[in-house]
Formats: C-alpha cells, structure tokens, sequence
C-alpha cells in the first residue's frame, strides 16, 4: 500500500485551518501530520517532521509565507511548498516561485482544486500555467548563473537527464509515458528520483534549478513550445 | 513775451522808424516842419542828422532787445538803406556822414550783439541751475528712496566689510545702520549659509547674472534666524568689481507658515498611511478570512460525499459558495488597492509593474516598466514611489486620454529616478504651490510632500497635446546634514 501523502498546514486563521484540515482529512491518499499558527512555526515543524507537501497561506505573523518559504527550502528541500495567496497578480506570483515554491493556489479555490494540486505536485506533474513557467525561467535567466554542478550532471542517469529534458517541453508524465514508452508509474518513480537528487520538491522547481545549474536551456524549453 | 507786447513793440519801432526816416529826409518833404530835432541838435554841438543818426541805432538796439535778433537785423538792414543813400548822395559832407551812418550801424550792430550775447548767456545759467536742481531732486530722491524702502537694503565690499545700510535692516537684523557700517556680513551668517554666499558670490564674479531670489538665513542680534528672500548684485567701477549690493526682505513668518503647512501634509499623508495600512489589514484578516470560511464550509457542505442534501439544495448552495467567493474577491480588491502587499512582499518594481498592468487592461492601452537592478530599498523610499506613481496613474485614468505609459526606474550613484510618461492631452503647469492648491489639484501637492518626505524633488513636465512626464527624484543614501534649500 502506498504510503499517505504527508501534509503540513500553515494558516494563521484558526478556523481556516480546521477547514482546510477538513478537506484533506476527507482523502484517503493524505494524511495531515500538523498544523502551523504562523510562519516560524511552519519553519519548525516542517524541519522536525519533514512532510512531503507544505500547504501554507502565504500572509502570516512572524514571518510571511514568503519568508518562510525561502528558509524551508534551505532545511526541507524535499517538501513541497503549495502557496495559498490572494492574488494571482503574475508578479505577485512570481515572486512566490522564485522563493521556491512548488505552485500556488487562490484562496478561495475549492477543495478538490486543493486535493487535486497536491496529488499533481506529488506525481511530478505542473500545476502551474505555461505562460508563467515561461515567465518564471525567463527570470531565473536573467539571474547569474550558480556554477554548473557537474556533481549533479554526474548524478542524474542518461535516462532521467532524457526526462528533465522533456519535461523541459512542458509535457504532462503520460505524454512523456508514451514518447519514451514507459508506464505513468515508471514516469513518476522516475521523477522522484529526479527531485531527489536534484534536492527540489516538485516539476517547476526542477526547471528553474535545472537552468540554473545548466542542465537544460532555454532551447529545450522553447522546443516544447513550438511543438504545441 | 505775448503777442500783445509783440503787435505793441513792432507798432511802436515802426512809427519812430518812419517818424525818424521821414525828419532825416526832410528837405525832401519840405512841407511837414519837425522842431523837436533841431533843438536837441543844438543843444548837443552835433548836426541834427547825427542825432537822427543815433536814434536809428537807439531803434536797431530797441528792435534788437524787444523783437528779438531776425528784427534787430532787419532793423539794422533797413536803417542801413535809409540812412546811407542819404549820407552819400544828399549830405553835404558825404564822408563824414558816411562814416557816421556806419558807425551807428556798426555800434547799433554790436548793440545786438550784445544782448544777444547776454541772453545766451542767461539762458545757460537758468539752464545750469535747472540741472543743478534736477541732480539735487534725484539725488535726494535715491537717498530717501534708500532710506526709507521697506526693503532691506545694504552694500558690502569685496571682503564682506558693510559700506552702507538703510533703515530697514534695523528690522531684518536687529542691528541699526550705524552699528551695521563696518561689520562683516560673515558674523551674521551661519556654516551653511556662508556656503551659499560663497556660491552666489561665485556666480556673480564669472558674470553670471542672477536673476531670480534665493533664500538665506542671517543671525540676527537677539541670536534668532532671520529668513530673508535676497537679490544680490555685483557693483563695478571703471568695470572692476568693487562690491555687492543686497537687497532683502524678510520672510520668515511666510516660511514658518510654510514649514506648518508641509508638516500638517506630512501628518496627514502619514496619518492617511497608517490608515490605510489599517483598514486593509481589517478587511484582510478578519472580514475577508470570515468570508472565505464561509465559502469553505459551503464547499465541504457540498463536496461530502455522503450527504443527504437533495440535489436542488446542492445547487442553491453552490449559488451561495460562489457570492461568498465574490465577495471575497472583492474585499480582496480593495484591501490590495489600499495598501498593496505585494509592494510590501515583493517590491517597487513588482508593485509598478501590476499597477500599469492594471491600468492596462482597464483602459486598453500598452504600457511598460523598465527597471535598472535596485538593491533592497527602505520601505519608506518604496512606498512614496509607489503611491507617487499610483496617484500619477489616476491621473492618468481620470484625464489624460492616453494611449500609452511607460515608467522607468534608474539608479543613479546615490539617487533612485523614476519617470513616468504618457502620451495624453497634456496640460499647463503653474510652478507655484499655491497656485495648485488654488487649482484642486491636490494631489499633486501630495506627490510632491511625499518627494520631499523622503529627502527627494518631484518634476512634473507637461504641455498640452504633448503629454506629460512626472519625475521623482530620492536620495537612498541620506546624508548627515539637512541641505540648505538653494534656489
């Protein structure tokens, strides 16, 4: 059996929480293994008890939802971070991406919005709109380049480096299932594998360390876009 | 002389003249006896011819002095044509007549002369002592103009030595014109304010003309700060600069006033801020979040799969579940228009950057934000720009029927620039404040108490039909001593 999707809550509204709590509680893939009051609080537990995805209201005392991010993402590489905003605003969002959050959502989306983009984020899929995944790597380009980690190169298989270059494309893993003839299964095993050693937590992420450290170009990205 | 003594004069010569022609040619007309001659002549040795010889050249002189120099002239001509043919022809000792005819021609002739010469003469002294008194009026005209103007006035050397004061300095520095007379204007001057007499003095000696007045600070007696509004001019002689003359007038209660209304618009924008910053933190966390609970549970309600809620009840719901998500929206809306976090969270750039697009795609037009890379900002230097550009932008909307804007952030040395530029109607500007407060275009003062909050200047540059360009400057880097306003 599968193991339960591990999710943490950060909302300083307490009754929003309780609500939000509801909405998983009700899936049997999920499991909610905390709640945070406030954006310190969401640093703590997620370091103590390392879920697999982070849902967290990005307006929060102590520090905001953005702050807390970028620290998470310093000791908790691996979780996921779902962001719940109040503005869809491009450059409200991308600024939420480059603080390296996985996707975000409304607030006032519905639950099974909720339930579905944190089984996305999980699978390895994107959940976010391609046009902001284009503005998103435009900026990360424009960022200095980090050194390229040739560890990173040597880590990733033939295969995997084959797969982040097709995610690159902004294919969907059954589109990648089919072109490489695999199973959805073996796609997403594979993608974990990615995030894992690539030490990021979800697909958009994986893009923007993935130019960062010169794994793939912006070429590869623009190929996915012509196709379309 | 009037005309009346003039008819009277020329009456008066012409009878004698006749008179005396008609006795000196006597024998001509025999019939018409003349005594009055001949006993004169007698009486003086001389033939009566002489006499009548001496009386032409009593009228040449008379018609000379009365009539003026043409008649006397003319007199002279014509007794010259009476009495010569008669000398020469008919006297009986032509050359002595002849010469006596010439003499009293000659004499009547210098007579003329004479006073001719005496009335140049007269003219030229009444004209000397009517310059004489002119110069006296205006010399005594400047002196109490000097004196007694309301503005202070003084002049000092090349080395700042006061040469002369007017009473109005007394006023201004406390000090009266004779104590004033040999101080140096550098006692009255503080650190600052000798620097902005350097400069001045500086401009002037390159020959720069100064037109316009600038404000300074002198140390009056009672070691309070006069404000003075001052027009410095430099004084040559022979074309070398000698000194300076400084004309002033004291403003310091204006700019007291001044200074109280700039802080009433600073307590009020900041009070503005606070509440803004209030109101948006409200509706965010308690109303708005109340909202979304309410939607929330709609949704769990709706989504149970076990429920027991008819179908038709579902969708009342879900009608429900979505005026709570507008009007959360909303709430959303206003709270951000009040106070944008995103300008908290992300930055001028980014807040400018969703205020064009905004403006965008309500009035469908193209806009742009280029931007230099900007270190972190302070969030006050953050939120005067911003709100300078969103009021900019209103106007925008609410006036300039543009087609395009484009706002540009540079960094500069210590100085953060940002323009904004449109390519609407335009308008005229007036350069003074009160002229806009006049004009209700009070927003425009705020945008500029912001500028000067933060240490910066705000420019608006527009004309009719061509557009318009709002520039504010801020220094990021604040230095340790407040500047002097300079011109």
């Amino acid at each position: 059996m599968k193991a339960k999707t591990r999710i943490l809550l950060a909302d300083d509204h307490p009754l929003l929480r309780e609500a939000l709590s509801q909405v998983f509680s009700n899936e049997k893939d999920m499991e909610i293994v905390g709640q945070a009051n406030n954006g310190e609080e969401a640093v703590n537990l997620t370091s103590q008890l390392k879920p697999d995805i982070l849902v967290m209201d990005i307006m929060m005392p102590k520090f905001d939802g953005l702050e807390a991010s970028r620290q998470i993402k310093k000791i908790a590489p691996n979780t996921a971070i779902l962001i719940l905003t109040a503005y869809d605003d491009d450059n409200y969002v991308l600024g939420l991406l480059e603080a390296g959050a996985a996707g975000y959502l409304m607030k006032s989306a519905r639950g099974q919005d909720l339930v579905e983009a944190v089984r996305a984020i999980r699978a390895g899929e994107s959940v976010l709109h391609p046009k902001i995944i284009e503005k998103l790597l435009k900026q990360a380009m424009i960022k200095p380049a980090g050194t390229v980690d040739r560890k990173i190169r040597d880590i990733l298989s033939d295969r995997e480096m084959e797969m982040l270059k097709l995610l690159a494309t902004g294919m969907s893993n059954k589109e990648i299932a089919d072109k490489l003839y695999l199973s959805l299964r073996t796609v997403k095993a594979h993608m974990s594998n990615i995030f894992t050693k690539m030490t990021v937590a979800s697909r958009s992420e994986a893009l923007v360390e993935g130019l960062r450290t010169g794994l793939i170009t912006l070429e590869d990205i623009k190929q996915g876009e012509s196709s379309e | 002389m009037s005309n009346r003594w003039r008819i009277f004069h020329i009456c008066f010569l012409t009878l004698i003249f006749l008179l005396l022609t008609l006795s000196h040619y006597h024998e001509l007309l025999a019939s018409i006896p003349i005594i009055g001659q001949v006993s004169i002549a007698s009486f003086l040795g001389l033939s009566r011819y002489a006499v009548e010889r001496f009386i032409y050249i009593l009228l040449i002189v008379y018609a000379g002095w009365s009539l003026g120099l043409r008649f006397g002239i003319g007199t002279l001509l014509a007794s010259g044509l009476v009495m010569l043919p008669r000398a020469i022809f008919i006297s009986s000792t032509p050359i002595d007549s002849t010469i006596e005819s010439i003499a009293a021609l000659t004499i009547g002739g210098l007579g003329i002369t004479l006073i001719q010469m005496r009335r140049g003469w007269h003219q030229q002294r009444q004209k000397l002592r009517g310059i004489r008194v002119a110069l006296r009026t205006s010399q005594e005209s400047y002196e109490e103009l000097f004196t007694n103007a309301s503005d202070a006035i003084w002049v000092h050397d090349m080395h700042g030595k006061i040469v002369i004061a007017n009473r109005a300095c007394e006023k201004v520095s406390g000090y009266s014109p004779d104590e004033l007379i040999g101080k140096n204007v550098a006692e009255f001057m503080s650190r600052d304010a000798l620097v902005i007499a350097r400069e001045i003095r500086t401009k002037l000696m390159k020959g720069q003309a100064i037109d316009q007045r600038y404000d300074q600070r002198l140390i009056k007696k009672d070691g309070t700060d006069a404000i003075v509004e001052l027009f410095t001019r430099l004084i040559r002689a022979d074309g070398k600069p000698i000194g300076f003359q400084n004309i002033a007038r004291d403003v310091t209660v204006e700019r007291r006033l001044r200074d109280n209304l700039r802080l009433q618009i600073h307590k009020t924008l900041m009070a503005q801020e606070e509440e803004r910053k209030r109101i948006a933190r409200e509706l965010h966390d308690d109303i708005a979040q109340s909202i979304l609970l309410l939607s929330r549970q709609l949704d769990i309600l709706i989504s149970k799969n076990d429920s027991k809620i008819p179908k038709a009840s579902i969708i009342e719901l879900e009608h429900i579940e979505n005026i709570a998500n507008d009007a959360y929206k909303s709430l959303q809306r206003y709270a951000r228009d009040l106070r944008p976090s995103i300008l908290d969270q992300m930055g001028l750039v980014a807040a400018l950057n969703w205020l064009t697009e905004e403006l965008g795609k309500e009035l469908r037009i193209k806009t742009s934000v280029k931007s230099d890379k900007l270190p972190p900002l302070p969030s006050e230097v953050e939120l005067a720009m911003f709100r300078i550009a969103q009021e900019t932008l209103n106007n925008i909307r609410k006036h300039a029927q543009a087609s395009a804007v484009n706002i540009t952030v540079q960094l500069t040395s210590n100085n953060l620039k940002m323009s904004i530029t449109d390519n609407g109607k335009g308008f005229s500007t007036s350069r003074l404040t009160g002229d806009l407060a006049k004009e209700g275009k009070l927003g425009v003062l705020g945008m500029e108490e912001r500028a000067r909050l933060i240490g910066g200047t705000l420019q608006i540059k527009s004309e009719p039909g061509k557009g318009t360009t709002v520039i504010a400057r801020a220094p990021i880097w604040t230095r340790q001593k407040e500047l002097v306003p300079f011109i």
